[in-house]
């Protein structure tokens, strides 16, 4: 298992020497080699076959993304760690599901990236927990989506979602209900919200779904 | 003011009516212009836009009636004042010759003296070309306004452009470089601080508070994502940062996995609206909850921003509040959008941005 095997993708040359120092600091590592950017971590990862691939997210040519999605599509067995200046869960979320293994901040304590590699040598996640609260509601939130249904909507709301579907807009179903425009507005936000709507197309298929009119 | 001489148009296919009326008026101070047939003086009248045209009405091929009418069908001479050739007893004739827009007759045989009067109390024969000129030059300055019009509307969008790229310019730069540098920095520092923790440590920790601002700096400036994954990404995680910072629950129908992506102007004209518009929900509105909706479809994309509450009264609005509203109707505009505010007090605030993205489809 010792010592695990790595390489060092970042276009920072100041970061990636810092990095690879401290690194190099640890006799359970060793590091086989250093890429400035995306097409040289993947022929580093080709050739070396390293445990574990530490790849900047914001990279020229190819970027830390374009990056796993080579490797996952060439069946290498590289496990891959994503080093980021973005706390921002959007990019922890898409690193994920590309097939990273783990994501960690750049500005947090190195231990964590250490925690990351040696997670990585057992084959487990490490996600920086800065960034955690938002990756997990976000990919929880994502997973409520499929729960779908009507009972999640109060009386008024179906009805407007119906009128909706109809092809009324927002002033008529005003007029028919007897309510402010804006309140027709409020009602179809809240429906769009609650059941994740993102476009009037998917609205209206929901509503035929349902039952509620006919294609 | 100097009067430019008359000109008189005759159309008449007899010879020796030219030279009856070139004797008669040339020496009044007119100058005379003749056509031999109704084709000839529609040509003629289009050429040199007469004050006056005396019409006689029978002619072969095309009678003076059609001829009136042509003239008076083409916005070029339809105000040309027209008198008509008549014989004293053809009553029809002026009837017909009245419809078909003839301003007054002269009969046949003509009296020099009536004629020469009657020319005298059309008040100021030219009157014609000074309208025609006075329309010209209001097309003028229509068109230059018009111009002006585009060229300050290009130029507001042009300043929103290189505000943005500017920003953007700059966000990357302190990510980029000054953030890398730092992070460096922190690197570097990292080693020696296992050995000699205290004094380091605090160097560490000032690295790290400097990392932040940078860091809060660049999102403010520009928002990488909006660049990287587009409005519902964007907002999404706006909105989660918003709500951290204000307090605000924001309820929203946005997608984070969306791979939809529009035009960079929409995207960054809907993202400065939505921004703003949150804004003023804190600053001004007093709720404590939100609503914002992003919907896009193949056509039509719309962003929806409610709140619950204070509202306020359109039509009185602060000065402050004033710029920030104008600012947001003037990005939509500029960047071909529709913007929709309604706002009661007591009800609180709806805004609607609206684009159609059909072209892009």
């Amino acid at each position: 298992m010792y010592p695990i095997t790595l390489i060092l993708a970042e276009d920072s040359k100041l970061v990636r020497q810092g990095m690879h120092s401290l690194l190099d600091a640890n006799p359970n590592y060793q590091v086989l080699g250093e890429a400035e950017n995306g097409n040289e971590a993947l022929q580093l990862i080709e050739t070396l076959h390293p445990d574990v691939a530490i790849l900047d997210m914001v990279m020229p040519g190819l970027n830390g993304l374009e990056v796993i999605k080579h490797v996952k599509e060439n069946g290498w067995q590289t496990q891959m760690i994503v080093v980021s200046m973005h706390a921002n869960a959007t990019y922890a979320v898409r690193a994920l599901l590309g097939g990273a293994l783990s994501y960690v901040l750049k500005d947090s304590d190195f231990t964590e990236i250490e925690q990351a590699i040696e997670n990585a040598a057992h084959g487990k996640r490490y996600l920086s927990p800065l960034i955690a609260d938002d990756v997990l509601g976000m990919l929880l939130h994502a997973s409520l989506e499929n729960t779908n249904s009507l009972d999640m909507l109060s009386k008024r709301e179906i009805e407007v979602l119906q009128l909706i579907a109809e092809g009324n807009t927002n002033a008529t179903i005003a007029e028919k209900l007897l309510l402010s425009v804006r309140t027709v507005e409020a009602h179809r936000a809240h429906i769009m919200s609650k059941l994740r709507l993102t476009s009037h197309v998917d609205l209206v298929k929901f509503a035929i779904n349902q039952g509620l009119t006919v294609a | 003011m100097i009067e430019k001489t008359s000109t008189i148009l005759v159309i008449d296919d007899e010879p020796y009516m030219h030279l009856t009326l070139d004797a008669m008026l040339a020496g009044a101070d007119y100058h005379v212009e003749f056509a031999d047939s109704g084709m000839q003086g529609l040509e003629k009248a289009r050429e040199i836009h007469p004050d006056l045209i005396i019409l006689d009405i029978m002619m072969p091929n095309m009678d003076g009636f059609e001829v009136c009418e042509q003239l008076r069908a083409d916005p070029e001479l339809a105000e040309v004042p027209i008198f008509m050739l008549t014989s004293l007893d053809d009553r029809q004739s002026r009837l017909t010759g009245l419809s078909v827009g003839a301003d007054d007759f002269i009969i046949k045989p003509i009296d020099d003296l009536e004629l020469r009067t009657r020319l005298k109390v059309l008040k100021g024969v030219n009157r014609y070309r000074h309208l025609r000129e006075e329309r010209e030059n209001l097309n003028i300055a229509l068109e230059e306004l018009k111009i002006k019009n585009n060229q300050l509307q290009q130029l507001s969008r042009q300043v929103l452009a290189v505000q943005e790229t500017f920003s953007r310019n700059l966000a990357l730069e302190l990510h980029d470089e000054i953030g890398q540098i730092i992070t460096g920095l922190r690197y570097i520092l990292e080693q020696p601080a296992r050995d000699n923790p205290t004094q380091l440590e605090q160097a560490r920790a000032v690295t790290d508070e400097l990392l932040k601002r940078v860091r809060d700096l660049t999102l403010d400036l520009r928002p990488t994502v909006l660049d990287d994954f587009g409005l519902n990404a964007a907002l999404d995680w706006y909105l989660r940062r918003f709500s951290q910072q204000s307090g605000l629950s924001i309820l929203h129908n946005l997608d984070p996995f969306s791979e939809r992506r529009v035009d960079k102007i929409i995207e960054t004209t809907v993202f400065r609206v939505a921004q703003e518009a949150l804004t003023n929900i804190v600053r001004h509105a007093g709720a404590k909850e939100a609503n914002l909706t992003l919907t896009i479809d193949a056509d039509h994309l719309q962003l929806s921003v409610l709140d619950s509450g204070c509202g306020f009264d359109p039509a009185r609005v602060s000065p402050g509040r004033s710029s920030g509203l104008s600012g947001m109707q003037e990005r939509a505009n500029l960047a071909g959008g529709f913007f929709y505010l309604q706002s009661t007090p007591g009800e609180g605030t709806l805004i609607l941005l609206d684009f159609d993205i059909t072209s892009e489809e």
